[in-house]
């Protein structure tokens, strides 16, 4: 059965029910509210940014269910993303930000930890000036309470 | 459209648009991007900006290592004398410290006594960590630290007691100064009857704690409960090298510190020995009495090198782990110990035995009413021991550090339920496979998902062929057990790739088995002993 979803911009999308159960709040809206016609309301996700997002849920269809990684490794890596979903991030900044959002939201974890790798993979090896440049953020400290930091968090310079 | 549930999620998330970098500044967000960066990267984020500062600086903080003195630095490590140069630094981050290690170690060259504090230089130089106040919500703490820290580390743990999910607390002992034979003589002769380990201090009520580790210390049995009671969420326990005293023997001893010659201990070992000898000592399973008290949460129970005599007391427990088993226990303990898997733990149904004296574990697995997993060591009679549970058995991994391997192909036959099969070295040749597959057939054939077998004389280019004709993928370990846990939930597909003995003949042996692995309608993971391989789902289908 087919699934229709409506953006913020009022934009409507009939997807299959297996790719809007993708996401984790819609599965439990279909769920809690039982078969409906009527369209889902999604009023944090503008229509740009849902195309994208079920362009991903298509093309992830037929994914196992993620389990829980056992390992107690807290540090993970980012360098194994998958050739499509590099290719599928491939988008300025505000698009990047505005897919972890509506990941977040619409609750679809593979889709979150891939765009929260891609910005890791962003911010790796930068400088704090560099990364200021690169995400177009202004300095806001004081000279004192850059020293400070710097002297502070001296430990994990090399790490 | 239910409106409740609308209006819930549009307060749960009002976004703040306009900033490109939005995202970064939801606490949840900014944490699993964390989790891909190096300390160094996440002080780089701290310096970008005060909301910068603000979501990564309790993320730099989140986890410490604070090894002493200057062990190689690994990741995330803080070297002791960088936080000893200001401790007012950790005492301003102390809240965000969600997991904390801190280790000592001697200095190889110092040859000191752990048991002389006077002569430990560490009284004043110890990382402040322990005593930083503001460190109050520790989620994981290790302490691996001398018994002049006990008190730091009792205060430590008690400002944490409500947080802390994992604890470890071990008096670190350095193997380099392991003290001679010689020196244990003196030692004993002065009166030091702690066998070189730390009296452990009171721990406090810890709520949530789910894991307890102990190392290197002694308790009153009765002490050890206490602490059982006083943590009723407690689902995983380990000792090492912890000496449980019963009440009277340990009064005693405070009492009167009796010299006991090393030649007497050598004559109580040859007395223990000469008894294992009787066959009266050799006792059979009887119905034991239940003891007071039970803690019905520990599910795991995790051994190294010494058997404990606790186990009456974890009535739900499904896991025994065993490390460094390099030695046989005294014939009557493991009869004990038995005889309370038997009657007290009817839920048993892991063991692991790594580094394993074999010559336990068939009593240790005959005591086991249903056996589901087995990972570790084994031995010919350990196999059998095994193979009395044909029925339960849904995993057996005998690959690690076992050099051969033993009758692997009687589980493939036997095992109706076994998803997972491991050897190590075999020597099963082609003709007992041929056999296997086409006359006896495998028990676990509807089931099996993960395979590693060796055959005797299958060199790398007929396995390379068997994986081409399966479209098998090769892995690496790492997203190995990720893939495994994933097809395990995934349907069953249908067998049609029926396989047929009457074609046996004209192909070589590699067809053969390639055919019958492709017939294996589960069959995911294959190791034939050049790594592991993925095999699609539609090869089989």
């Amino acid at each position: 059965m087919p699934v229709t979803l409506t953006s913020l911009d009022d934009v409507k999308f009939t997807v299959d029910k297996d790719v809007a159960e993708r996401s984790i709040l819609i599965k439990n809206m279909i769920e809690d509210v039982g078969e409906s016609d009527s369209p889902i309301p999604l009023p944090n996700v503008s229509s740009a940014v849902l195309k994208k997002v079920i362009e991903y849920c298509e093309h992830h269809r037929n994914d196992p269910v993620q389990v829980q990684d056992e390992t107690d490794d807290p540090r993970k890596r980012s360098n194994d993303i998958e050739e499509w979903d590099m290719k599928f991030m491939a988008v300025d900044q505000e698009m990047l930000f505005e897919i972890i959002l509506a990941a977040n939201y619409l609750d679809i974890k593979p889709l979150l930890d891939v765009g929260c790798k891609t910005v890791a993979n962003i911010i790796k090896g930068k400088t704090p000036e560099e990364i200021r440049k690169t995400f177009n953020i202004v300095n806001d400290f004081t000279p004192e309470e850059e020293a400070q930091i710097k002297k502070e968090n001296e430990w994990a310079e090399d790490r | 459209m239910h409106p409740t549930l609308v209006d819930q999620h549009l307060n749960a998330e009002l976004l703040t648009a306009g900033t490109t970098h939005s995202s970064i500044n939801i606490p949840e967000i900014s944490a699993l991007i964390a989790v891909y960066l190096s300390k160094k990267d996440l002080n780089s984020c701290c310096q970008v900006s005060q909301s910068w500062q603000q979501q990564f600086a309790p993320l730099l903080w989140r986890a410490i290592k604070v090894l002493f003195p200057g062990l190689v630095l690994i990741h995330g490590t803080v070297p002791a004398d960088k936080i000893e140069a200001d401790t007012a630094i950790v005492q301003k981050h102390g809240r965000h410290i969600r997991e904390l290690v801190v280790h000592v170690h001697i200095p190889e060259s110092s040859g000191a006594n752990p048991f002389d504090e006077t002569a430990l230089p560490l009284h004043n130089e110890l990382p402040a960590v322990l005593d930083c106040l503001s460190i109050t919500n520790l989620t994981k703490l290790q302490l691996a630290v001398f018994s002049n820290n006990r008190e730091a580390s009792q205060e430590l743990i008690e400002r944490n007691k409500d947080t802390l999910r994992f604890l470890f607390v071990g008096f670190q002992f350095d193997s380099k100064n392991k003290p001679t034979r010689e020196q244990k003589r003196t030692w004993r002769r002065q009166g030091n009857k702690q066998d070189f380990r730390v009296h452990l201090f009171q721990l406090p009520t810890l709520a949530n704690l789910q894991s307890l580790y102990l190392e290197k210390c002694y308790l009153t049995k009765d002490r050890f409960l206490d602490i059982l009671r006083g943590c009723p969420v407690l689902k995983e326990l380990s000792l090492r090298k912890v000496q449980l005293r019963d009440p009277q023997k340990a009064a005693a001893e405070e009492k009167a510190p009796e010299e006991v010659p090393m030649d007497d201990l050598d004559l109580l070992e040859s007395l223990i020995a000469e008894r294992e000898q009787d066959p009266q000592y050799q006792l059979v399973d009887l119905p034991l009495p239940a003891p007071d008290y039970q803690h019905h949460g520990i599910q795991t129970f995790r051994m190294c090198g010494e058997l404990y005599l606790v186990l009456e007391h974890f009535p739900n427990l499904k896991t025994l782990e065993f490390y460094r088993f390099d030695r046989r226990s005294d014939t009557l303990e493991l009869n004990d110990f038995c005889a309370a898997i038997h009657s007290f733990c009817p839920q048993l149904q892991e063991i692991w035995a790594y580094g394993f004296e074999c010559s336990m574990l068939p009593r240790i697995v005959d005591s086991t009413r249903h056996l589901v997993r087995f990972r570790g060591c084994s031995d010919l009679k350990t196999v059998l021991s095994i193979l009395g549970h044909t029925d339960t058995l849904e995993e057996a991994n005998l690959s690690d550090y076992t050099e051969r391997t033993f009758l692997p192909l009687r589980f493939l036959e036997s095992c109706p339920r076994l998803k997972a099969y491991r050897s190590s070295h075999t020597s099963t040749t082609t003709q007992e496979v041929l056999a296997s597959i086409t006359e006896s057939g495998w028990a676990c054939k509807d089931q099996l998902r993960e395979l590693r077998l060796s055959i005797k004389g299958l060199s790398p280019a007929p396995i390379n062929e068997i994986m081409v004709a399966l479209r098998a993928r090769r892995v690496f370990e790492n997203s190995h057990r990720v893939r495994l846990a994933a097809a395990s939930g995934q349907a069953a597909v249908p067998n049609e790739a029926l396989f047929r003995t009457g074609e046996v003949d004209s192909m070589s042996f590699h067809e053969v088995l390639a055919r019958f692995l492709g017939s294996l309608p589960r069959l995911e993971m294959l190791n034939l002993g050049t790594g592991w391989y993925r095999i699609p789902k539609s090869a089989s289908g």
